[in-house]
């Protein structure tokens, strides 16, 4: 048999709450992206507001990107691409997502409030 | 004039439990995960049953020769994956010495794994967000590697009760 205390039993019990509360504070709550920056071969050229719906027209190296701003999320409604990653991509909306479109040149960087940096290597 | 070293009775226990937890932390670390990172954290049964059957002393002993020569025989001393191993290790003996202070809380083998567990993880998340990768990316995959120390935690505290039974008969 196993054999657990009361302690045991309220730490099993405030475990499970406090996981539970993890998965709403990190992947519900937080996180949520502001503004969207679109580079284009790299520059940044456009930053746009989340907050209002916008289809951004992007030329790029091999023709136009289309780009879908809608209720704090975006996404690349159409590409000139074969490959159409980036448009299966989907939608995007939390901060530090990131997604690109490599024939053309085109990537979409979203950001919070703050702005830091993605990784340091040694 | 020859310095003489008399091991004493627990120093070879702490030898053979040592050498016991670093078995089975090398055979762990060859062990394939569906998730990078997901282990079960067999090794940490041994540290809680020294620490149930001889105390706190022995159990520090114990879990930080298997971080040093667990790393020295898989390679990876000094390295991040070193790092992260000795965080979860000293997080893990920060929790048996707050459990050993509180002799009036009863609790058993399993509430000890289940917190240890997650003391092991999050200690690490935040040694990786704090020293290797400063992104708040890195706490998305928090939830999931907490769900898994959950379910380790509680299946190796039933585990080494039953040990810790068998041994005490």
């Amino acid at each position: 048999m196993i054999e657990t205390t009361r302690t045991d039993k309220l730490i099993l019990f405030g475990s499970v709450l406090f996981v539970l509360f993890l998965y709403y504070f990190f992947w519900v709550g937080s996180s949520e992206a502001k503004q969207v920056e679109i580079f284009v071969n790299g520059e940044k050229r456009y930053v746009y507001n989340l907050a209002e719906n916008n289809t951004v027209h992007v030329d790029g190296k091999i023709g136009e990107s289309l780009i879908e701003i809608s209720d704090n999320k975006v996404r690349f409604s159409h590409s000139p691409c074969s490959s159409q990653f980036c448009v299966r991509s989907g939608w995007h909306e939390h901060s530090g997502g990131f997604s690109a479109c490599l024939p053309n040149g085109v990537s979409l960087h979203l950001t919070g409030a703050e702005k830091i940096y993605d990784a340091i290597n040694f | 004039m020859q310095l003489r070293i008399t091991p004493t009775i627990e120093d070879h226990r702490v030898a053979k439990l040592a050498a016991l937890a670093i078995g089975i932390h090398v055979l762990e670390s060859i062990l394939p995960s569906p998730i990078p990172g997901v282990k079960p954290g067999l090794a940490n049964i041994v540290t809680l049953i020294v620490f149930l059957l001889y105390g706190l002393n022995s159990a520090v002993w114990v879990s930080l020769l298997r971080v040093l020569v667990g790393s020295l025989i898989i390679g990876t001393f000094l390295s991040p994956t070193f790092v992260l191993s000795l965080s979860g290790a000293i997080a893990s003996i920060g929790v048996l010495l707050i459990i050993s202070k509180l002799e009036r809380l009863e609790i058993s083998a399993i509430g000890i794994a289940t917190l240890m567990a997650l003391v092991h993880v999050m200690s690490q998340f935040i040694v990786v967000y704090v020293f290797f990768i400063p992104h708040n990316a890195v706490f998305s995959i928090l939830p999931i590697m907490m769900t898994a120390a959950l379910i380790f935690g509680f299946f190796n505290g039933i585990l080494a009760q039953k040990i810790t039974e068998r041994i005490r008969l």
